[in-house]
């Protein structure tokens, strides 16, 4: 299984495909989108922080158990930190696997662990913050 | 005595009013001894640990070896 780990403060911009598989028979691809609403508040949008390095450890600690069951082709990760505005991507998922059901089961299990176990939160944000002055 | 970084996030890093302080413990001291020694009052079932990137249960000893501890609140990625 190849994979891929990526943080990025900047919006996210999936990175191409490394190589097409001739055995690849379903590519998974998932965007977490901030949404305008959290309860009753409106948000301008969410502001993520991690623990990077143990975060990097945990995703390829979940990727090594879920490839167990599963046997993706590849997985590539792309999580946002800072302030992410609200219709933007925070999370992008891409799984490559022979068949769609184990790269859609092998997706939505990544997602589970990640809400568990990855040491990266979210804050709820009312107010954009102030751009840097250049 | 060892020398071991103390790191909070997020929430946690919010109540107690730091994210990363230097402590000097001994080897076989636990982590709820030494978080409590530097955050008294913390509700340790707010939070997981880990050391040096890895989950531990809180009354594990630090151990000789470790250079980071971090305060985990529970996670919400994505």
């Amino acid at each position: 299984m190849e994979t891929e780990i990526l943080f990025t403060e900047a919006p996210i911009v999936p990175p191409p495909q490394k190589r097409a598989l001739l055995e690849t028979g379903a590519v998974v691809e998932f965007h977490g989108v901030v949404r305008a609403t959290e309860g009753d508040a409106q948000l301008a949008g969410l502001f993520y922080e991690a623990y990077e390095p143990m975060a990097r450890r945990e995703f390829a600690r979940i990727l090594t158990e879920l490839d167990a069951l599963h046997s993706p082709h590849a997985v590539c990760i792309v999580h946002r930190l800072g302030f992410v505005p609200v219709g933007e991507a925070s999370l992008y998922v891409r799984v490559e696997a022979k068949h769609r059901g184990s790269a859609l089961a092998f997706c939505g299990a990544l997602i589970d662990r990640m809400k568990q176990d990855v040491p990266i939160w979210k804050i709820a944000r009312q107010r954009a913050p102030r751009s840097k002055p250049e | 005595m060892i020398h071991v970084k103390l790191l909070a996030f997020a929430q946690a890093a919010d109540r107690l009013g730091w994210r990363e302080m230097l402590v000097e413990c001994a080897p076989d001291e636990t982590l709820r001894s030494i978080v409590e020694r530097h955050a008294a009052g913390f509700d340790f079932s707010s939070s997981r640990v880990a050391v040096d990137c890895e989950y531990m249960p809180w009354d594990d000893a630090v151990g000789a070896h470790a250079q980071e501890i971090a305060i985990l609140p529970p996670v919400s990625g994505g």
